[in-house]
């Protein structure tokens, strides 16, 4: 398939009404991001873009659509969204089918196959630096690299693809979509990328002694606002009401405490932020996929990656288990073997 | 007054004694801490009791909003795998507290303070054992102030 091909078939789905709605990505006023496109007409989804400047995760969209309140009397349209996926994408995807949020007939997935996403953020520092033009309309971005677009036809090589590729895709190991009904493009070549390599920053940071990394840690949770951006734009943080953003309840009955306090609280404080990153963690062990997104929404930069890394190599290393590969197994916390390691039990 | 001031003083110079929130399983740990209790075996006054049907019901923020409360330590206690009352509960938790745990190691909080134990219900003498351990572990870090609240 081509571009123009799958564009003309999702149009041909949305005119016949096999889909509801589509949703892509499209050229938006920033030059080193694509923005959502979120559509059912027709005449919008000629304007779909498909590019090296993919960069979040649409998988959210489909979940948010289960949320959306309904008028009485009105049922939802049980018709599937065409979503587009990356990798990392359709593994959310397969997480989903996996804890039977979405049935598969409920999307119609369009796999990207990819090898890497740019860093919107790094991308555009880069760019500040290095261009000339100052003109931010002549810029061209492929996995070749960043270019300039001089005079006329002219191209200058500000950036390689390598300097602005977003970290996570450089660990990425599973660069084609795992589950898909309709390829954008042809399969791409994995990188290729090691276990060793993919946990290298994790077994990095794994060697400080525990005051370092206390120092580290306490450092970079003492700056979250807890906007809870990151659980916002998460593909998997799908629960109505979030456990971690819970407000107090009024007490109902006289005999209890006026406000009965949930289990993590919601004012900041560094206690409850720490309390609320560890939970978070918990929540997406074997089940993170790794889209890096909470990472790219956090406005205070908080390195979050690192942290699910952590718990997806110990589950990996632990278990043998990746998370959205297969839509068909238990997930790896909701299923046991008797012969588990347990070395860290004492006594 | 001289009495009072030397009353308050004592007070204050009260020796420090570690908070250990210990979370048992009703079925084995509870019953095996009884039997520390009535065959008056010794073990060490630090140690508040709360008691969870299974440790398959212990969520691992149980442990967390313990450490922000103020507990110095927290033990985690079960049936041994194959034992659980619930036939299962304690597999899941096995896997649940294996990746808390090393979650706690990582961030650099005092791995020291956390334990996990299998105490049956006819192990009173090693309730004692795994309360005394852990009590003396977290005597020499002193009290826990990395994730206590203000
Ligand atoms: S936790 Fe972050 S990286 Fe993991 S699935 Fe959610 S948004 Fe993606
Ligand atoms: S996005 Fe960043 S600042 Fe906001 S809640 Fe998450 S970690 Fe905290
Ligand atoms: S009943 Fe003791 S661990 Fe399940």
């Amino acid at each position: 398939m081509s571009k123009e091909g799958i564009k003309s078939e999702i149009i041909d789905l949305l005119k016949s009404g096999k889909i509801k709605s589509f949703v892509g990505y499209e050229k938006g006023t920033n030059p080193f991001f694509l923005r959502p496109l979120i559509t059912s007409s027709v005449e919008e989804v000629k304007k779909a873009d498909f590019s090296v400047l993919c960069v979040s995760n649409l998988v959210r969209y489909v979940i948010d659509d289960f949320k959306i309140a309904l008028p009485r009397g009105k049922t939802r349209d049980s018709r599937p969204i065409a979503v587009v996926v990356k990798g990392c994408d359709s593994r959310a995807v397969n997480v989903l089918l996996q804890e039977h949020i979405i049935k598969r007939s409920d999307v119609f997935l369009i796999g990207m196959p990819c090898n890497g996403v740019i860093d919107p953020k790094a991308a555009e520092s880069l760019w500040y630096e290095r261009n000339k033009t100052h003109d931010p309309t002549k810029i061209r971005i492929s996995n070749e690299g960043m270019f300039e677009i001089a005079d006329g036809k002219e191209e200058i090589k500000l950036a390689d693809f390598d300097e602005i590729e977003s970290e996570k895709c450089k660990v990425c190991m599973h660069n084609n979509p795992v589950i898909y009904d309709e390829l954008v493009w042809d399969k791409v070549d994995d990188k290729k990328v090691t276990r060793g390599e993919r946990y290298k920053k994790v077994d990095d940071y794994e060697k400080l002694d525990p005051e370092k990394k206390w120092l580290f840690w306490s450092d970079e949770f003492s700056k979250c606002i807890r906007c809870y951006g990151c659980k916002n734009i998460c593909p998997l943080c799908y629960c109505e009401e979030c456990t971690l953003a819970k407000d107090k309840e009024k007490a109902v009955l006289p005999n209890e405490k006026i406000w009965k306090t949930s289990w993590i609280d919601k004012e900041v404080n560094f206690s409850n932020n720490v309390a609320y990153h560890m939970n978070r963690a918990m929540h997406l062990a074997g089940r993170c996929v790794d889209c890096g997104e909470c990472e790219r929404a956090c406005p205070v930069d908080i390195p979050l990656r690192l942290l699910y890394t952590k718990v997806e190599k110990d589950i990996y290393e632990r278990y043998g288990y990746e998370s959205g590969m297969d839509s068909e197994v238990k997930p790896v916390l909701a299923t046991f073997d008797i012969n588990d390691k347990e070395e860290f039990i004492e006594g | 007054m001289n009495v009072i001031t030397n009353v308050e003083e004592k007070a204050t110079e009260k020796v420090w004694e570690p908070k250990i929130i210990a979370f048992l399983c009703n079925w084995c740990s509870y019953a095996g801490a009884d039997l520390a209790g009535v065959s008056r075996i010794q073990y060490p006054p630090t140690v508040r009791v709360i008691r969870v049907m299974c440790t398959g019901r212990m969520n691992p923020s149980f442990v967390i909003k313990a450490f922000q409360n103020g507990a110095d330590g927290v033990l985690v206690a079960g049936c041994h795998p194959g034992d659980c009352h619930y036939i299962q509960g304690n597999l899941y938790a096995r896997r649940r507290y294996s990746i808390l745990a090393g979650l706690i190691e990582f961030l650099g909080i005092e791995r020291e303070r956390f334990m996990m134990s299998w105490v049956s219900a006819s192990e009173g003498g090693k309730f004692a054992k795994v309360v005394t351990e852990l009590t003396d572990r977290v005597k020499k870090l002193g009290p826990q102030n990395q994730l206590r609240r203000p």
